[in-house]
């Protein structure tokens, strides 16, 4: 089997793995990771969030059927890749091969970085614009609309969430509780938000299946060099 | 079959089966919602949990070298709700005092139910005196600490630094 197969097999079998499985790519604990008080799962395939142990938002019906179209896709085309990988004697084996782990999990990166720092650069006019767009999109899909009300109140009560939210901030989330009790008390709440193993094997899956789509572009490319020679040096005999 | 026809044919089943895992989901979730809006943005109803207790009585006592802090709370709230550890220190902002405080024994309530903690204050620095006296004054005092609060199965440590007076913590009797 040549080798850009070997690496998208590897690569469909991965992403395969984790389409099928469907966990969280990115997640937020509030309280002990072990017994969260607040968990908050996200991934291209499903959104969670779990208050004291049960569910506290369910996602709309439009955003449930995006991700299951989400995973329909994903497990699709890890599934052809697989195929297409093993069918090398097929001449339309390489049909198969496809990019949707590299899009997708980039893709999720991307959407997640792009959240970051419009939370994190949310100060300035333009990305405030952009941000809170994104922001009430987002909120009007996912919260009900009677929470959006204490938005304003949001920054006062919790003056580091956007530093809090950033993947890879484990620590502490600042509560002011002043605005809720007159009183100068603040409390550090043991806050943890990060991308999942999940997510690395889904990144891993997709820097194997670009490695693999660039090999076997310069395959194609040197058979195609090889044979010219060939057919420059048959032109002679056939004329 | 020639390979130009199974070639045709695999392009086919992949647009296919791309189409149809894209519109089957958004076909039955709008059917099964019946409406655009309940579609994309239907009524929903969260049952946040209702975490509230009261403080029923407080009494403070002296005990070897320190205090004794004994409060009473009744959990008025709709979950279990618990104190499994407090430390942490106490000084006075404008005098030379400072202590250390832990919890003596956890606590878990369930709703409606009431039950004491014993939070046991030693002086590190300065003598009690000296915090008897700025607090019969109302003066203000530091606090900071860690403790951790269960809250039915959760549980949820934390930091706090707070700046009180004792009018303050008399008056407020719960959160």
């Amino acid at each position: 089997m040549e080798a850009f197969r070997v690496i998208y097999l590897a690569s469909g079998l991965l992403f395969l793995a984790v389409a099928l499985l469907g966990s969280a790519w990115w997640e937020l604990a509030l309280g002990e990771p072990a017994k969260p008080v607040l968990y908050v799962g996200l991934s291209p395939f499903g959104f969670e969030t779990k208050l004291l142990g049960s569910q506290a938002i369910g996602a709309p019906p439009a955003l449930n059927a995006l991700f299951i179209a989400l995973r329909a896709l994903a497990v699709l085309g890890a599934s052809t890749i697989t195929a297409g990988a093993l069918l090398a004697g097929k001449p339309w084996s390489r049909r198969l091969l496809n990019l949707r782990p590299f899009t997708m999990s980039i893709g999720f990166a991307i959407v997640v970085a792009a959240a970051t720092m419009l939370l994190l650069l949310n100060l300035r006019p333009f990305t405030m614009s952009i941000g809170f767009a994104i922001v009430v999109a987002a909120a009007t899909m996912l919260l009900p609309r009677y929470a959006l009300s204490s938005v304003p109140q949001l920054a006062q009560l919790a003056p580091n969430l956007a530093e809090a939210l950033t993947p890879y901030s484990s620590g502490y989330l600042r509560v002011n509780l002043y605005p809720l009790t007159r009183v100068n008390v603040y409390l550090d709440l043991a806050f943890k938000s990060q991308l999942t193993l999940s997510f690395w094997v889904a990144l891993l899956s997709g820097a194997l299946c670009i490695t693999g789509w660039i090999l076997s572009k310069k395959g194609a490319r040197e058979a195609l060099e090889e044979a010219k020679p060939e057919t420059k040096a048959q032109q002679p005999s056939t004329s | 079959m020639s390979a130009l026809k199974s070639l045709n044919l695999v392009v086919l089943f992949l647009r296919i089966a791309t189409a149809a895992a894209v519109i089957t989901p958004f076909a039955v979730y709008y059917a099964s919602t019946g409406s655009l809006e309940g579609f994309l943005f239907p009524k929903t109803d969260i049952q946040l949990p209702n975490l509230k207790f009261d403080i029923l009585s407080y009494n403070v006592s002296k005990s070897n070298n320190g205090y004794v802090l004994d409060l009473k709370l009744l959990n008025t709230g709709n979950v279990a709700f618990g104190i499994t550890g407090i430390e942490g220190e106490v000084s006075l902002v404008n005098q030379e005092f400072k202590g250390r405080f832990s919890l003596e024994s956890p606590i878990v309530l369930s709703p409606a139910r009431e039950g004491s903690i014993r939070v046991v204050l030693l002086p590190v620095q300065g003598d009690l005196k000296t915090l008897e006296d700025a607090l019969s004054r109302d003066e203000a005092f530091n606090v900071t600490g860690r403790a951790t609060i269960t809250l039915s199965d959760a549980e949820l440590p934390f930091s706090f630094t707070a700046v009180l007076k004792p009018s303050e913590v008399g008056e407020r009797g719960g959160f």
